[in-house]
């Protein structure tokens, strides 16, 4: 074909085809188009960096403001970790969803996503927050996770079925091997595309491609269990099959949602004219849309199967968080979530503008990602103030249950994600905001959707 | 509509349209430009493989085939919703599993399933009748140059029933951007038609 289409060059048609077989259009890699000067952003990164140090200050600090004495001040400190672990998760999904992102598309030998690849890239080498994320759980664990305490081990006789697995010592040493995977590969990728950027050696993309194949079973591996270790755990007697994949899902639909953001905020400052069109961002809010609907699918599986086995070890996590037909508190929020993060977006992104739109695809990528903090908040939360302490065999009761909302949900949930955007800002000027010799990056130059 | 011309040839043939065969994609391109540039609606290009571009170079509009599958799948997810509830909770209520007759939970998958058949349905049956389809023949295909487009030729063709049509003018167009060869197509002979369109 290339033969044939060099008669082309004066029409349109004809620049899509030579840009094919030529490379991209020099203009377009111009300097000034793929990098951003250096210190760019630096009010909006100091904003967002401000705002989340203050945020987690004043999480910390909330125990003490509560005051109180005994079991209050200790619901206080629960309440504070709690809220907080709903920003780490948040963050670390972001983290996480990225990392898929770019192992997938390396994967596959995507061509279109190479434009937005570099940003992903930077995402999930912010692997290393997720670490000092993690570690007031290795400080204050004890007061999110019920099963540290030794004495409860020695009573509950599911504790001590599974004492095996749910131990500390086991536990940290299972965050150690997640974040050393996520950390490896986050790098190595990172670290190919980096020095492709330099030496346009074509192999590195083969080799990413190679790394990208083990490590997308190492990753899903790693990523299931860490779902289950960080937000399953909390709750102990409960199990769900599908929980991996549901905290897989949420993950995958925040990286996205702050990918489109990223790229969105690059074009708005006037970079990346021509490498990421409306035609990207298409595709970016489909990928959206199609992780919205995975989302809902398996967060549905999850719920119906439990909705119709009906057994109590089960159905407990879920009536405790509003989902039976007896309400309580967490009523609203179950339904906030089944409408808020399926039934209505889902009309409305469903709808080509929507994801063509950099207004549109933006206020579409900030509401899921609320969403995506609330369905965390629905998962953590319940923890702080529970129904009556629901064991096996007793009947499961509903009693006065409380959202218990203060300020310090919102300080908690928003503080790691703050600062995980600042970190992202300051790490798009550091490095050139494309792969800039990607052999595929033609490809992306001139992605198009067809009607 | 009620002014619309009928062509024929001078044997009282009808007229299906002009076809003109270019030497490779990319004059086919550029061909496909001077069409949509001259204002044609009623045209389409005919070559053994997809050539990129070749729907701006056809000015090709958005279809409303997805507006339709959107209404059809909408409809189908409530008809299924509806009629689950109709059974279950109306027509022949019995308690099973100790699940409430009008229990939401239950119905969720089935209605998931009609909202999809009747997508994919209202889909597939759009496009064949927006395309015209099924048909069991067309005039293109009793010309033997128009055979090799499975093959290696790439072929343009007007039909008649274009309002800007003129076999004439048409034909200068072609052979203006290039055509390697201009035919004219006619419709099967049909003796009833012929007759009333004298």
């Amino acid at each position: 074909m290339s033969q044939l289409t060099s008669h082309m060059s004066d029409s349109q048609s004809g620049d899509h085809a030579a840009a094919h077989a030529h490379g991209v259009d020099p203009a377009l890699l111009r300097h000034e188009n793929t990098h951003l000067p250096a210190g760019w952003g630096k009010g909006l990164m100091g904003l967002l960096g401000v705002a989340g140090v203050a945020c987690l200050g004043l999480t910390a600090a909330y125990p003490f403001v509560a005051g109180g004495e005994g079991e209050k001040a200790a619901k206080a400190a629960k309440h504070a970790m709690a809220s907080y672990h709903v920003g780490f998760i948040t963050a670390l999904g972001i983290m996480l969803g990225a990392l898929a992102f770019v192992l997938i598309m390396h994967l596959v030998k995507a061509g279109w996503s190479v434009t937005i690849r570099r940003q992903a890239e930077n995402l999930a080498s912010l692997m290393p927050l997720g670490v000092i994320f993690a570690l007031p759980i290795v400080f204050f664990g004890g007061k999110l996770f019920k099963w540290f305490d030794p004495a409860l081990a020695k009573t509950d006789t599911l504790l001590q079925a599974k004492s095996a697995f749910l131990n500390p010592t086991a536990f940290y040493a299972r965050l150690v091997v997640y974040f050393v995977v996520w950390c490896y590969l986050a790098f190595r990728l990172r670290g190919y595309s980096l020095t492709q950027d330099k030496t346009g050696e074509k192999s590195l993309s083969n080799k990413a491609s190679w790394t990208s194949a083990w490590g997308i079973l190492a990753f899903a591996l790693v990523t299931a269990f860490a779902g289950v270790d960080l937000l399953k755990t909390l709750d102990f007697h409960w199990f769900s099959t599908m929980f991996g994949v549901y905290f897989f899902a949420g993950c995958m639909l925040s990286a996205i949602a702050v990918l489109a953001l990223l790229m969105v905020l690059i074009r708005s400052s006037g970079k990346l004219e021509g490498l990421f069109t409306q035609e990207h961002s298409h595709d970016l809010g489909k990928l959206m849309l199609a992780f919205m609907v995975f989302w809902a699918y398996v967060a549905f599986s999850q719920y119906f199967l439990i909705w119709y086995a009906n057994i109590p070890e089960e159905t407990a996590w879920v009536l405790q968080r509003g989902g039976g037909s007896l309400t309580n508190a967490w009523t609203p929020v179950f339904w906030i979530l089944c409408i808020g993060h399926f039934l209505a977006p889902f009309p409305l992104l469903i709808i080509r503008k929507s994801k063509q739109s950099f207004t549109l695809i933006s206020l579409f990528a900030v509401w899921l990602l609320v969403m995506q903090i609330v369905d965390f908040f629905w998962i953590v939360r319940p923890m702080v103030y529970p129904d009556k302490y629901i064991a096996p065999n007793d009947v499961v009761t509903i009693s006065e249950t409380t959202l218990g909302l203060t300020w310090v949900d919102f300080t908690g949930a928003l503080g790691p994600v703050f600062i995980l955007l600042a970190a992202a800002i300051w790490k798009m000027s550091r490095v050139p905001l494309i792969p800039l010799k990607d052999p595929r990056l033609p490809e992306a130059a001139t992605h198009k959707n067809y009607v | 509509m009620a002014n619309k011309k009928i062509y024929k040839t001078e044997s009282g043939e009808l007229v299906y349209g002009v076809m003109a065969e270019f030497a490779n994609p990319a004059e086919l391109s550029h061909a496909a430009e001077k069409v949509r540039d001259a204002g044609y609606t009623k045209w389409d290009v005919y070559s053994p493989f997809p050539v990129h571009g070749m729907e701006e170079a056809m000015g090709m509009k958005q279809t409303n085939l997805p507006i339709l599958v959107a209404i059809m799948g909408l409809s189908g997810a409530t008809i299924g919703f509806l009629f689950q509830l109709f059974v279950r909770h109306m027509a022949y209520p019995i308690v099973h599993q100790g699940k409430p007759s009008d229990a939401w939970q239950v119905l969720i998958p089935v209605t998931f399933e009609f909202g999809v058949i009747f997508t994919a349905f209202s889909a597939l049956l759009g496009m064949f009748v927006i395309n015209g389809l099924p048909r069991w023949n067309h005039p293109l295909l009793r010309k033997d140059r128009f055979l090799g487009v499975s093959d290696d030729r790439f072929i343009i063709a007007i039909e008649a029933a274009d309002e800007k049509f003129d076999a004439q003018g048409v034909k200068t167009m072609f052979e203006k951007a290039g055509a390697t060869a201009v035919e004219l197509v006619t419709e099967e002979a049909d003796k009833r038609k012929v007759k009333a369109a004298h």
